[in-house]
């Protein structure tokens, strides 16, 4: 499933992803999604130092209480509370943390044979860019008609 | 025997492709290496996270060392331009003089700059956004400046057919209309026409400076590769050319080289309405702040927005709280507070060539960003915003300095010809050589600064540009 990380490590992003998105007025959980499939194409841009990093991270959350995962989790939006460098260390446990987290779940993305709501749908996110070459064969169309 | 081009330009953006099409239009070989991947308008990512995997700089996550600040810089053909809004504005007075000052160098000044930047626009198209364009976040950006008597101008933005009903926040993952001004469509476009080659995922290791010869090393797709050039032009911008240089050792007899690194810090401030407000449509980006006021105390305010994951990154927190803010997705309309940075940072590399930016905001840059935010909070409440949101978040944007332009070796890296100090066959006219932060998007002056590069280094090859583009012909001609 992933080239990147192991099945623990999977287990540990699953756990914390669902602690920072648990899911609720409409929208699904992050696990529910199965964005979490997905990690290898987040991971292919991260430099190889980071990774490392992560991977333990997830390991170490694959193992711990949640009550320990929540208490890192509120303490990375603290950073201004600490001095430097515990205050830099948290903001970089923050964008590794939650910025994964958010980049997968809501870039829409979903396990293979999902069908429950689509992140975007529930947001009521829609977007739309025609190219121009779709135009000009929209105009020949219906020039001939 | 090495295949020889006259130049070697590594990088895509602003500076390498306008440098690659007029030394191309003057005879010259030019080969364009690029970090990055090419796309095109049918290829492009449609999805915001692979648009950042596939187009930026570790995933758009570059971070100072203490991670205070997120830089966003393109890595991919066309670079910065294919990510960025694509607007386009001359500097002012303001911005020149302060150049000037710290520099002594002349043509930083409205006046001498003029002629680079009507050839530069010459060759784009250019659209000043109108009444018709503006989607709700627009209208209340503008409602809410009139009320409280504040200065706005409509943008000018690079873009030559945007249609009828399409959401231009697409083209932040690349325009797939080539409507928006990014040097694929335009300069790289036309230089290759004229002959430019192009080396895409080409990773520089390391530039050797001869003299005759300068030779780059590198990577491509796991390959090692090295090309030589009679000379080179770095323009990999304020990180990605600084970055280069000091990997090659260049510190040594450039002491000046990472110093003086500098960018706009934004805060982006979301506010609830109770009305649809749907920033994400239409023309995302149509207005700008043009206060003298706000000129002069050190910020402007942006009418932006961004995808769901960037919106998702500002709100700090976790769980429903957080959910419950992004199903608001619709009801939000955005103010960005950019800061005009007073305070210079240092980009150095570690052991493994990683970079290290050292940037911190200090005083001065906090009480400007205050400033901006304040007058945001004002603006938001006169317009009836129900909740407030003002990110923690610092984003670096427009990234510039690195190797700075002068006159003296031990303050600067690259002279008034645009050469870098003691090495006659490298040159440098991307963003890495501004002396201070701007306060102004620099896009276009990158444009303008590599416009006049071109003269000066065909000049050296003993070309005047004119001349060249009247003869149409091979007058490029370097001895080795």
């Amino acid at each position: 499933m992933s080239n990147y990380l192991s099945q623990t490590e999977l287990r540990g992003l699953s756990r914390v992803g669902d602690i920072v998105v648990p899911g609720g007025y409409g929208l699904p959980s992050f696990s529910q999604t199965g964005c979490v499939s997905h990690i290898d194409e987040l991971m292919a841009a991260t430099p190889p130092a980071d990774v490392k990093d992560f991977k333990l991270l997830m390991k170490v959350f694959s193992i711990s209480p949640v009550f320990f995962i929540r208490g890192i989790l509120n303490l990375v939006d603290k950073d201004s509370r600490f001095p430097e460098p515990v205050a830099g260390l948290l903001r970089l446990l923050s964008i590794g943390i939650k910025g994964v987290v958010f980049s997968l779940y809501y870039s829409n993305k979903t396990r293979e044979f999902y069908q429950g709501p689509s992140v975007h749908e529930a947001m009521g996110y829609q977007v739309h860019c025609e190219p121009v070459s779709c135009e000009k064969e929209e105009l020949k169309g219906s020039a001939g008609q | 025997m090495a295949d020889i081009y006259d130049f070697v330009i590594i990088g895509s953006g602003p500076s390498g492709a306008v440098l690659a099409y007029n030394l191309c239009k003057a005879g010259a070989r030019c080969l364009m290496l690029e970090a990055g991947k090419e796309f095109t308008s049918k290829t492009f990512p449609s999805n915001e996270l692979n648009a950042n995997t596939s187009l930026m700089w570790n995933g758009g996550m570059d971070t100072t060392t203490d991670a205070s600040l997120l830089f966003l810089r393109g890595k991919t053909l066309g670079g910065g331009s294919i990510i960025n809004q694509c607007l386009l504005d001359r500097f002012d007075d303001n911005a020149f003089d302060d150049w000037r000052d710290r520099t002594g160098v002349d043509f930083f000044s409205t006046e001498a700059m003029t002629r680079y930047y009507d050839e530069v626009e010459s060759k784009l198209s250019l659209h000043t956004m109108e009444k018709s364009d503006w989607n709700r976040n627009a209208e209340l950006y503008v409602e809410g400046f009139e009320k409280c008597g504040m200065g706005w101008a409509p943008l000018r933005r690079g873009q030559s057919n945007c249609g009828e009903g399409n959401d231009c926040i697409v083209c932040l993952g690349g325009c797939p209309r080539e409507s928006k001004q990014s040097t694929l469509v335009t300069y790289i476009k036309m230089a290759r026409e004229l002959g430019l080659e192009v080396e895409t995922e080409f990773n520089v290791s390391q530039i050797v400076h001869g003299s005759n010869l300068v030779s780059v090393f590198g990577e491509q797709r796991g390959n090692t590769r090295q090309v030589y050039g009679r000379r080179c032009i770095v323009a990999g911008g304020s990180l990605g050319t600084t970055q280069m240089l000091l990997k090659s050792g260049f510190k040594d007899k450039l002491p000046a080289l990472g110093d003086n690194f500098t960018c706009h810090p934004q805060f982006m401030n979301i506010a609830l309405f109770d009305e649809i407000v749907d920033s994400h449509k239409g023309a995302f980006q149509s207005v700008k702040s043009q206060d003298p006021r706000f000129r002069e105390q050190g910020f402007k305010l942006e009418n932006v927005f961004a995808g769901p994951i960037a919106i998702s990154m500002l709100k700090p927190g976790f769980g429903l709280d957080h959910q419950t803010f992004m199903q608001k997705y619709r009801n939000m309309a955005c103010i960005e507070v950019a800061v005009r940075d007073a305070t210079t940072g240092k980009i150095d590399i570690d052991k493994t060539g990683r970079l290290k930016i050292k940037k911190k905001m200090a005083d001065a840059d906090w009480q400007r960003a205050n400033a901006g935010l304040q007058v945001v909070e004002e603006i938001f409440t006169t317009v009836g915003a129900r909740e407030i949101m003002k990110s923690p978040i610092k984003i670096g944007l427009h990234l510039m300095g690195g190797c700075t332009l002068g006159k003296e070796g031990k303050s600067s890296v690259v002279n008034e010809a645009f050469q870098v100090h003691d090495h006659p066959n490298l040159f440098i006219a991307d963003s890495s050589i501004f002396p201070s932060a701007p306060g102004i998007n620099p896009s276009l002056s990158i444009m303008a600064l590599a416009q006049k590069a071109s003269e000066h280094i065909l000049a050296e090859c003993g070309v005047k540009l004119e001349k060249a583009k009247k003869q149409q012909q091979s007058v490029v001609e370097v001895q080795v």
